[in-house]
C-alpha cells in the first residue's frame, strides 16, 4: 500500500464520521478506550505508585486506605516524621499496612498481634513509636488519652483499588498488568495471521487435493471449541510468554485461513487476474498486486476482533493457573487468586482486574466493529 | 358513461381523494404518491401502468395501510365503501385486509411462507377472520378453489418450494378469493412467470372475473397485459396520476404525451407506428421538476409547461388527462 | 431426497469429521510439545521411572504405530488409563461419570443464551433504530467482552456472599440429598424420580452457573437473531401475511421469527461448542464438577491419558452436537427434506 492509498484510507475514515454515523463513533470510543490502556501501561513506571510483585501494604486493605499515621509517647520529640523512624524501635501489626510501611523505612520492627496490642507496648514504653492507619488511629487513640499522640501528616500512597492477599497494591498491579496480556494477545493474534494467511492464499490459490486437506484441517480446529485446545496446549508448553501465546494462536489459524481463503477465491474469479495469469505474471506478483491489497481491508477488522477474543483467552488461561508464571502481573490469575477469597466478601481484588479485562477486549471489539462497518460493510451482518 | 358505474348505486367502491404517501429517507423526503384521486367502481377492472419506480407499488400498498417503513401516508383519504380507512384502528384494518382488500404480489417465489405448507396458509388466513370456521372446513374451502384454480388439490399439503412459479401464483389468488375480497390488488402479478404461464394466468384471471364480478386493480408495466383485461387504465407518472380513461379510447388515441410515449415504445399495440424509446429519465421523485413533471422529456413542451402545474381535466367524457396542451379547450386529441 | 436418506448420509459425513478431529487432537497434543512424559514430570525424575511411564503409555513405539492404537482404541471407546491421582483408573469411567453434569450445564445454560439472544435479537430487529435496538445492540458487544468466569464472580459476589440467596458452588448441597442416578443430571433425575426436595436443591445450585453460562453466549444470538430478523422481517411472505390480514403477533413470530431461525440453526453446532468451552470456566469458577473442571483438575495432577482422553471426549461431543443439529435442521426446513 503506498502513502497516497494510506492517506485515501484515512481520508476515507474521516468522513466515515457522517456517512456511518454510530459505527464512526464505535470506532473511536473502541480507539480511545485502548490509547488509555495502552498509554497508561507504557507509563507504568510513573503511574504505578507500588511495585506489583512486592507487598505494599496489610492484606487486603481496602480501596481508598492507605494513608498512616506515626504515633509516639507524648513526651517524645525526636520523631516527628517518616524518616526520622530509620533505626527506631517501632511496632505495627504483623502484616499490616505499618508494619511493611515500617520495614521499608528501615524501623527496627515489632510485630505486634494487634494494633491494640502495638499501642500497648508503646503506652508501656517498650517501643519508640507505632505506625496504624489513620483510621485505626482515630479509633483506638482517645482510649489512651494523654498519654500518646500523633505526629506529622498521615503519609504513604492511596491504594485506589485496594490490595490484594499478599498485600501488593491492585492498583499497581492493574496497570503494570496489562502488559503481559496486551503482549500475550497481539503475539497470539500475529502467530495465527502470519500461519492463516499464507496457508489461505495457497489453499485457495493453488486449489485442488491442497485446499481440500488445508480446508478440511482447519475446519475442524474451527468447529472445536477453542479455549479446550488452548487449554490442553498451554499445559503441554507450560509457562511463558511465547507458550501462551503460541497456545492461543492455534485457535485462530482458521479465522485468517479462511478468510483470506475466500478473498482469494473471489478474486481469482474475476478477470483481471486471469489476464495477468495468462502475461505471464508471477504467482507472487498477482498476489502481491491483485490479492493483498484486497485481503488487506477484511484482515484488518478480523486481527481487531481476534485480539479482543485472544485477551478473552489468554485471561481464561490465566484463571485456570496456565498463565504467565507468577508473580508476573497477570489479571486473569489475579481473579484466580482472588476467588479465593471472596466468601470473605473481599470483593475489590476480584472486581478490578475482571473490569479490565472486559475494558480491554470491549475496546478491540468495538474498534473491529466499527472498523468493519467502515471499511467493509461486506463483513457486516456476517 | 357506461352501466358499470350505475351500478353499486354510482358510489364507487373505492375513492381516493388527495393521496400523499412519503418516504423519508436519509437523503430528502421522497414524495412517491403525489394528490392522486381515483375512482374504482364495483366490478372492473382497472390497470394502473407507469414507468418502474412512479409510485404504482406505493400506491397499491397504500391501499392496504402497509407502506413499507420509511414511508407513510402523509395526507388525502381512503374511502373504502364510503369510509375513511385511513381513520380505523389497527385492528379494524386487519379486518379489512383480506376480507375486503386483497393483495397479490409480483414474486409468487417469495410471497408465501417456505416453511408453512399450502393448506396452513389457507387455514391461517381464513381462521384469522372467523375462528369459528374449522381447520376441515377450511382445507375444504381451499380444495374448492384448487379446483377452480385447476390445481391439484392434493397439492394443498405440499410446500411452496414443491409448486412452480404459475402454481404459486395460483395459489396466491386463491388466498385472495378464500376470504372473498371485493377488491383485489395485484402487482405485477404476471411479471416473474415466462411467458406461456402468463398466457394461461391472464386467461385464469380473465375466467374469475366474469364468474366472481371481481374488481381488480391491475397494477404493472406491462401495456399488453392491461390492454387485455383492464376496462379504465390510469397512467402514473413521478408520483401523480396523468391520464384517466375507458382503456380504448386510451389506448387508441392517447390524451397525454407521456401516455402516447408509453403506447409508442410498446410493441403490437400501435402496429402503424414506428417503436420508439422514450427518452431521458423519469425524474427524481426528492426533487421533481417544477410545472409539469414531464416537461424535461416532453416533445411538446411549452413555457408555460416549466412554470404551472397542468390542471386535471376531463378532455373527452369519462377521459381525463393533465397537460397544458388542452387548457381552455385548444385541442381535442394529441394527433388530430 | 427423504428425510431417513438425509439422515443416513449425514451421519456418514459425520465419520470423517470425527476423524479429523480426534486426529488434530492426538497429533496437538502429541507431536507439538515434544514428549509429554517429559512436559508432565518434573525435571529430576528418575530416567527409569520416565521410561517405565513411557513403556506403560505406548509411547516408546513410533508415532504412526502409537496413532493407530489411538483410534484402535477410542473406536472401542478406550481412552486410556490415568496416572493419577488414581493411577491405572480407565479415563473413559471418569468422563462418563463427569459427563452429565457439564451435559446439565451446558443444555440449561444453551436454553437460557437462546431464550435471552433469540427475543432480544428479535426484539431489536423489529423495533429497528429505536432506543432498546440500540441497548440490546450495546448489550451483545458488551456481554460479549466480559469473561464469563469473571461474571460469574460478579454473580456469586452479590446474589451468594452478599444476598445470601444462592449457593455459589457444586451441583447439591449434601451427597445424601442427590436423587438416584438414571441420566446423571440431578434436575432430570430427581423430576423422574418425584423426589422434589432434591429438585429444589439442586435447581439452586444450577441457576448461577447457567445464567453466567447462558448470558456468555447470548449476545453473540442477539446479534444473529437480528440480523437474520430483520431479513425475513423484509420478505415478501411476511407483508403478504400481512396483507391476508393476520395477526401481527403471528407475522412477526410464526412467519419472520421462525423463518430467521433456520439460519441461525445451522450455526448452532459452532455456537454449542464455543459453550462448551465457557462452561470449563464456568465449571471452575462454581466448583461444578464436570468434565471441565475435570480436565483442570488433572492438568494440576500432570496426567497425560486424562488431558488427551478428555480432548477427544469434547472432540467427539462437538461431532456428534454437529450431527444433532443438522438433523433438527432438516426437520425443521422442508427444502432440506424433500
Ligand atoms: N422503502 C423505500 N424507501 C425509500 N424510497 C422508496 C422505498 N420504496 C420505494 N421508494 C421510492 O418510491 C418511489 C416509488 O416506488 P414504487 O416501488 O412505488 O414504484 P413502482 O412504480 O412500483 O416501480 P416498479 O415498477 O419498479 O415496481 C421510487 O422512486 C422509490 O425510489
Ligand atoms: S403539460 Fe406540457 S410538458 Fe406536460 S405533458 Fe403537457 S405539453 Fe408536455
Ligand atoms: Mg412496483
Amino acid at each position: 500500500m503506498n502513502d497516497w492509498e494510506q492517506v485515501g484510507l484515512i481520508a476515507r475514515f474521516l468522513r466515515g464520521r457522517k456517512w456511518y454515523g454510530s459505527e464512526w463513533y464505535i470506532t473511536v470510543a473502541g480507539a480511545f478506550i485502548l490509547f488509555i490502556v495502552i498509554s497508561s501501561t507504557l507509563l507504568a513506571p510513573l503511574l504505578a505508585p507500588y511495585n506489583p510483585i512486592k507487598p505494599a501494604g496489610g492484606r487486603f486493605e481496602e480501596p481508598g486506605a492507605g494513608k498512616t499515621v506515626i504515633v509516639v509517647a507524648t513526651g517524645t520529640t525526636n520523631i516527628t516524621k517518616p524518616a526520622d523512624l530509620a533505626g527506631q524501635k517501632v511496632a505495627a501489626k504483623a502484616h499490616s499496612t505499618g508494619s511493611v510501611r515500617a520495614e521499608a523505612l528501615k524501623a527496627d520492627v515489632y510485630p505486634a498481634l494487634s494494633v491494640k496490642k502495638a499501642l500497648d507496648s508503646l503506652a508501656a514504653g517498650n517501643v519508640r513509636a507505632v505506625l496504624l492507619t489513620t483510621q485505626e488511629a482515630q479509633k483506638l487513640l482517645p482510649a489512651y488519652q494523654g498519654a500518646l499522640k500523633t505526629v506529622g501528616k498521615p503519609f504513604g500512597i492511596t491504594f485506589y483499588m485496594g490490595t490484594d492477599n499478599l498485600g501488593r497494591d491492585i492498583w499497581s498491579r492493574i496497570i503494570w498488568g496489562a502488559r503481559g496480556i496486551l503482549l500475550v494477545a497481539i503475539l497470539a493474534a500475529l502467530f495465527s495471521a502470519l500461519i492463516g494467511i499464507p496457508l489461505g492464499l495457497i489453499s485457495g490459490y493453488w486449489g485442488g487435493t491442497v485446499d481440500r486437506v488445508l480446508s478440511l484441517i482447519m475446519d475442524s480446529i474451527y468447529a472445536f471449541p477453542g479455549l479446550i485446545l488452548a487449554i490442553a496446549m498451554a499445559a503441554m508448553l507450560g509457562p511463558g510468554i511465547v507458550n501462551i501465546a503460541v497456545a492461543i494462536s492455534v485457535v485462530y489459524i482458521p479465522t485468517y485461513f479462511r478468510i483470506t481463503r475466500g478473498q482469494v477465491l473471489s478474486v481469482k474469479e474475476e478477470l483481471y487476474v486471469e489476464a495477468a495469469h495468462s502475461l505471464g505474471a508471477t504467482a507472487s506478483t498477482i498476489i502481491k498486486a491483485y490479492i493483498f491489497p484486497n485481503v488487506v481491508p477484511s484482515i484488518v477488522v478480523v486481527f481487531s476482533l481476534n485480539i479482543a477474543d485472544a485477551i478473552l483467552t489468554e485471561a481464561g488461561l490465566s484463571f485456570l493457573g496456565l498463565g504467565l508464571p507468577p508473580p508476573t502481573p497477570d489479571w486473569g490469575f489475579d481473579l484466580n487468586k482472588g476467588r479465593a477469597y471472596l466468601p470473605l466478601g473481599y470483593w475489590w481484588p476480584i472486581t478490578f482486574p475482571g473490569a479490565m479485562i472486559a475494558l480491554v477486549a470491549l475496546g478491540f471489539s468495538l474498534l473491529g466493529e466499527g472498523l468493519g462497518e467502515i471499511l467493509n460493510p461486506r463483513l457486516r451482518e456476517s | 358513461m357506461d352501466e358499470r358505474k350505475q351500478s353499486g348505486n354510482g358510489i364507487p367502491l373505492l375513492q381516493l381523494r388527495d393521496l400523499v404517501v412519503e418516504y423519508y429517507t436519509r437523503s430528502g423526503v421522497v414524495r412517491a404518491v403525489d394528490s392522486v384521486d381515483l375512482d374504482i367502481y364495483k366490478g372492473e377492472v382497472v390497470g394502473l401502468v407507469g414507468e418502474s419506480g412512479c409510485g404504482k407499488s406505493t400506491l397499491g400498498m397504500a391501499l392496504l395501510r402497509l407502506v413499507r417503513s420509511p414511508g407513510k401516508i402523509t395526507s388525502g383519504k381512503i374511502l373504502f365503501k364510503g369510509k375513511d380507512i385511513l381513520t380505523l384502528s389497527e385492528n379494524a384494518m386487519r379486518d379489512l385486509r383480506g376480507p375486503e382488500i386483497s393483495m397479490i404480489f409480483q414474486d409468487p417465489m417469495t410471497s408465501l411462507d417456505p416453511l408453512q405448507r399450502i393448506d396452513d396458509h389457507f387455514v391461517e388466513s381464513i381462521r384469522a377472520h372467523d375462528k369459528h370456521i374449522s381447520k376441515e372446513d377450511a382445507i375444504k374451502r381451499a380444495a374448492e378453489l384448487f379446483d377452480l384454480l385447476g390445481i391439484a388439490p392434493d397439492r394443498l399439503q405440499d410446500y411452496p418450494h414443491q409448486l412452480s412459479g404459475g402454481m404459486r401464483q395460483r395459489v396466491m389468488i386463491g388466498l385472495a378469493l378464500a376470504l372473498d375480497a371485493d377488491l383485489i390488488v395485484a402487482d405485477e402479478p404476471t411479471t416473474s412467470l415466462d411467458v406461456l404461464v402468463e398466457a394461461q394466468f391472464l386467461d385464469l384471471l380473465k375466467d374469475l372475473r366474469r364468474r366472481y364480478n371481481m374488481t381488480l386493480i391491475l397494477i404493472t408495466h406491462n401495456i399488453g397485459i392491461v390492454a387485455e383485461l383492464a376496462d379504465r387504465v390510469a397512467v402514473m407518472y413521478a408520483g401523480e396520476i396523468v391520464e384517466l380513461g375507458d382503456a380504448g379510447p386510451l389506448f387508441a388515441e392517447p390524451l397525454h404525451p407521456y401516455t402516447d410515449a408509453l403506447l409508442g415504445s410498446v410493441p403490437n399495440i400501435k402496429l402503424d407506428e414506428e417503436l420508439k424509446i422514450m427518452g431521458g429519465q423519469p425524474p427524481d421523485l426528492l426533487d421533481p421538476p417544477a410545472g409539469c413533471r414531464f416537461h424535461p422529456r416532453c416533445p411538446y413542451a411549452m413555457d408555460r409547461c416549466r412554470e404551472e402545474e397542468p390542471p386535471w381535466q376531463e378532455i373527452q367524457p369519462g377521459h381525463w388527462a393533465a397537460c397544458w396542451l388542452y387548457a381552455e379547450g385548444k385541442r381535442e386529441t394529441l394527433h388530430g | 431426497m427423504s428425510l431417513r436418506s438425509y439422515i443416513i448420509t449425514r451421519i456418514l459425513m459425520t465419520i470423517p469429521m470425527l476423524l479429523v478431529l480426534v486426529t488434530l487432537v492426538f497429533f496437538i497434543l502429541r507431536v507439538m510439545p515434544g514428549d509429554p512424559v517429559l512436559a508432565m514430570m518434573r525435571p529430576g525424575t528418575p530416567k527409569a521411572y520416565l521410561n517405565e511411564l513411557r513403556h506403560e503409555m505406548g509411547l516408546d513405539k513410533p508415532i504412526m504405530v502409537q496413532y493407530v492404537d489411538y483410534l484402535w482404541d477410542l473406536a472401542r471407546g478406550r481412552l486410556g488409563t490415568s496416572l493419577a491421582p488414581v493411577r491405572g483408573r480407565p479415563v473413559a469411567k471418569d468422563l462418563w461419570a463427569k459427563f452429565p453434569a457439564t451435559l446439565e450445564l451446558s443444555l440449561t445454560s444453551f436454553l437460557i443464551t437462546i431464550i435471552v439472544g433469540v427475543s432480544t435479537g428479535a426484539y431489536a430487529a423489529y423495533k429497528r433504530r429505536s432506543a432498546a435496538d440500540y441497548t440490546f445492540r450495546l448489550y451483545s458487544i458488551i456481554i460479549y467482552a466480559i469473561p464469563v468466569f469473571w461474571l460469574g464472580l460478579m454473580f456469586q459476589l452479590i446474589f451468594g456472599v452478599y444476598l445470601h440467596w444462592l449457593p455459589v458452588a457444586g451441583r447439591i448441597d449434601d451427597l445424601a440429598l442427590a436423587p438416584k442416578t438414571i441420566t446423571g443430571m440431578y434436575l432430570l433425575d430427581s423430576v423422574l424420580t418425584g423426589n422434589w426436595p432434591s429438585f429444589v436443591n439442586a435447581a439452586k445450585h444450577l441457576i448461577l452457573p447457567s445464567v453466567t453460562l447462558g448470558l456468555y453466549l447470548s449476545g453473540i444470538f442477539t446479534r444473529l437473531t437480528r440480523s437474520n430478523m430483520l431479513n425475513s422481517l423484509r420478505q415478501d411472505f411476511v407483508t403478504a401475511a400481512r396483507a391476508r390480514g393476520i395477526s401481527e403477533n403471528r407475522v412477526v413470530v410464526r412467519h419472520a421469527l421462525k423463518n430467521a431461525f433456520i439460519p441461525i440453526l445451522t450455526m448452532m453446532g459452532l455456537q454449542f461448542a464455543l459453550l462448551l468451552a465457557g462452561a470449563v470456566l464456568t465449571e471452575s469458577t462454581f466448583s461444578w464438577p464436570g468434565l471441565g473442571r475435570f480436565l483442570v483438575e488433572r492438568i494440576g495432577y500432570r496426567d497425560f491419558p486424562s488431558i488427551q482422553g478428555t480432548v477427544a471426549f469434547f472432540a467427539i461431543l462437538v461431532a456428534v452436537v454437529s450431527l444433532l443439529v443438522d438433523i433438527l435442521y432438516a426437520y425443521l426446513d422442508p427444502r432440506i427434506r424433500y
